[in-house]
């Protein structure tokens, strides 16, 4: 059952990115209002097939690779949602959306166990590997505003604007890529801007705990606090780096271009520990998968 | 009969300096209606007075170019100008030219700006004012109300208000593509000219809270920051400002950069790299170009607006077409209704005089009595006059029903009362002034 509600998030993901690709290509209010109610309705089938996993499994749903992409895939359009409604930037939400129906995709062609297994049942695993994939997917998230925020600056200095629409004697509708700041198509950089910190902030602690929640677990399972593995390296080097950034963007004031290339660059990496490391990994994280 | 017309002059016709001496005239407009409300015919006005026009609209019950000539013999006495001095910057619009041009204004068409969205709230300003004082009558009411309706129509069904077209709307909404919001946002205006005070009122008007003004001469950034409500600084003092505003628009005529790359690169620091946005209107340039290199300090200057506004000005004259489409369709209902007007004192005459008679008649017969002598009395009269009064009213309709109400009151000897027709206006064109030449401009728009 919850593996056929996946699969029905699938298409539900697929009819969204198509309208997404469709409304970037022929922007238009109503078309702005349709993909974010798809975005919407796919998050509620994707909460429901989340769901259904747990109750089957009776544990936090990470039992493989088939539950952390979609668990994954999940927060992070979640986290979308919020900052797209709270930050008035939909555009995450929507760039948000291919990338999540991808993971889902894969998702739902991989492989479930029936029952989960008993390293599972730690609370200290559960919440290592829970606060991590929130903390990832805010990271995540910050790439994308990163990325919608290189475009907007790129677009400015370079002096484009798109032309305005709309027929003579009728109001214009929106234009460019969503209606939220009327005849700004991209949202302004100081609202990317503002978003970007939001989720650094958020993302951050909850970061700092899934590695501190990992340590604990080292200790109680195998008696170290640290292994030496590559994943546990390249996350140590991305914790730094992001640490180092937090501390220049609030207590320097470093915003702009390089703040966003480095957030690119770090959602890069822990992308690559996710995906490279995570799945095939040979390393204590292997076992895991995650 | 009365005549509704409108005469003065605006920034289509006049330079900067003859308006201000005929703003003096004007000012305080309540003291000036009173004056003009003195002069012979003269029934109603309404003074607009802006930094681009000066224009009197007015109601006479007399020929309209001797209340013309009236006017402007006062104002060339208050003035010390010379009628002949004068004359060529004055235009005149009688009738449905009258009406036109009145709607036109009020939708921002004939604005500098066109689509400026301030030129509404000041012609109601003017209209209230005129109101309280006491010179606007039904015929003045009633023409201004349409003008509202017809503005307002212009502004919601049309684009035209939304589009940037000069170099401060340009920087406005260049701005919103940076900052998350204006408001709160502070402004620094370098350079206290022409272009600065247009800048400067223009981002008053969009929701910018701070206004600052560096010029080298302080009284006149002092002058300046006195009309937007800013505060003025000298132009030594220029680096610590820029720490603090967000938005600089530069117009001064120095032939050196104000702001060099050197200077903005320690300022960046101490702004903590908050964006900063530079609006160069000044040829030759105020702003160093090399400062776009800058971490979030962006710069654009008169050409690189072009592109703007050229966007714009392409998308503003389809605006403006159907904007003027609009007011065409609107002016021919409301001249068609006021016409419709002009019968009305004689329907009513008629029908007092036909209905008199047919009482009189049914009584003398004694069959009938009361009430019911006064209904059939009307059913007489209704359907007696039911083909006079619908060809009367057609006439109203469809042109100049003159010649026919005139006929229809010798005929049935009527005795009219003009002033019954609280609300209609003599719409049909005069000649051309012959004492004041009227320089009319062509109505294209800025």
């Amino acid at each position: 059952m919850p593996t056929a509600l996946l699969q029905l998030s699938a298409l539900v993901y697929a009819i969204g990115t198509l309208a997404v690709v469709l409304h970037i290509l022929r922007p238009s209010d109503s078309g702005a209002k349709r993909v974010m109610m798809l975005v919407v309705t796919s998050v509620i089938f994707h909460a429901l097939a989340v769901g259904g996993r747990m109750v089957e499994l009776s544990a936090f749903p990470l039992a493989d690779a088939h539950d952390a992409l979609s668990v994954f895939g999940f927060l992070l359009l979640s986290i979308s949602l919020v900052v797209a409604f709270r930050g008035g930037v939909p555009q995450v939400a929507w760039l948000a959306m291919p990338l999540v129906s991808l993971m889902v995709l894969i998702s739902s062609n991989l492989k479930s166990v029936a029952e989960a297994p008993e390293s599972l049942k730690s609370i200290w695993l559960s919440a290592h590997i829970g606060m991590a994939l929130l903390g990832d997917s805010a990271f995540v998230v910050a790439g994308i505003t990163a990325s919608v925020y290189l475009l907007q600056e790129r677009r400015i200095r370079k002096r484009k604007r798109k032309k305005s629409k709309g027929k003579p004697g009728t109001r214009r509708t929106g234009d460019g890529w969503g209606s939220n700041t009327g005849m700004t198509q991209l949202p302004a950089l100081e609202a990317l801007d503002r978003v970007n910190v939001w989720l650094f902030k958020f993302g951050f602690p909850l970061m700092t705990l899934g590695i501190i929640s990992g340590m604990v677990y080292g200790k109680v399972t195998s008696g170290d606090l640290w292994s030496w593995d590559t994943r546990n390296v390249v996350s140590a080097a991305v914790w730094v780096t992001y640490a180092a950034m937090l501390y220049a963007r609030l207590i320097i004031g470093w915003r702009g271009r390089k703040a966003a290339w480095l957030t690119i660059c770090c959602v890069i990496a822990i992308l690559m520990t996710f995906i490279g490391l995570g799945v095939t990994g040979t390393t204590v994280h292997g076992q895991e998968v995650v | 009969m009365v005549r509704f017309f409108i005469t003065g002059l605006s920034h289509h016709t006049a330079p900067l300096e003859v308006r201000e001496s005929l703003a003096k005239v004007v000012t305080p407009v309540k003291l000036a209606l009173r004056r003009f409300s003195e002069l012979e015919s003269l029934e109603q006005i309404i003074i607009i007075s802006t930094c681009n026009r000066v224009e009197l609209y007015v109601c006479c019950s007399d020929l309209a170019q001797d209340c013309v000539k009236r006017i402007w013999g006062q104002v060339s006495k208050e003035t010390g100008l010379a009628e002949e001095d004068l004359a060529p910057h004055l235009y005149t619009h009688y009738g449905p030219d009258a009406f036109s041009h009145l709607f036109r204004v009020s939708s921002s068409l004939d604005s500098m700006v066109v689509g400026e969205p301030q030129i509404l709230g000041q012609v109601k300003e003017a209209y209230q004012l005129a109101r309280n004082t006491g010179t606007v009558g039904p015929k003045l009411n009633k023409i201004f109300e349409k003008a509202f309706y017809v503005a307002k129509r212009v502004r919601t069904e049309t684009g035209i208000a939304e589009n940037a077209v000069s170099m401060s709307f340009a920087a406005v909404e260049l701005g919103k593509e940076i900052f998350d919001s204006l408001a709160g946002k502070k402004v620094l205006v370098i350079g206290a000219g022409k272009m600065s005070v247009l800048a400067a009122k223009h981002l008053r008007n969009s929701g910018i809270q701070e206004i600052r003004v560096a010029n080298r001469s302080l009284a006149r950034a002092q002058e300046l920051a006195a009309q937007v409500d800013g505060n003025a600084h000298p132009l030594s003092d220029i680096a610590e400002q820029l720490v603090d505003c967000d938005i600089v628009i530069s117009s001064t005529a120095s032939p050196e950069y104000i702001v060099d790359k050197r200077m903005m690169s320690g300022v960046v620091r101490r702004r903590r790299y908050r964006p900063i946005l530079f609006v160069d209107i000044a040829v030759p340039r105020d702003i160093d170009p090399a400062l776009d290199e800058l971490e979030n300090v962006f710069v654009y200057d008169v050409d690189d607006l072009q592109d703007v506004i050229r966007d714009n000005r392409a998308s503003r004259a389809k605006e403006a077409l159907a904007a003027e489409q609009l007011i065409a369709a609107e002016l021919e209902e409301f001249v068609k209704w006021n016409r419709a007007q002009l019968v009305v004192p004689t329907v009513k005459a008629l029908r007092q005089r036909t209905f008199k008679l047919a009482q009189e008649e049914l009584r003398r017969g004694g069959v009938l009595s009361g009430s019911k002598l006064d209904a059939t009395a009307n059913a007489v009269t209704n359907k007696l006059l039911h083909p006079v009064l619908k060809q009367l009213r057609s006439a109203g309709e469809q042109g100049d029903p003159g010649p026919f109400v005139d006929f229809t009151q010798k005929l049935f000897d009527l005795s009219v009362d003009s002033s019954d027709s609280e609300e209609s206006i003599d719409v049909e064109q005069e000649p051309a002034a012959t004492v004041v030449p009227i320089n009319k401009k062509s109505e294209s728009g800025t």
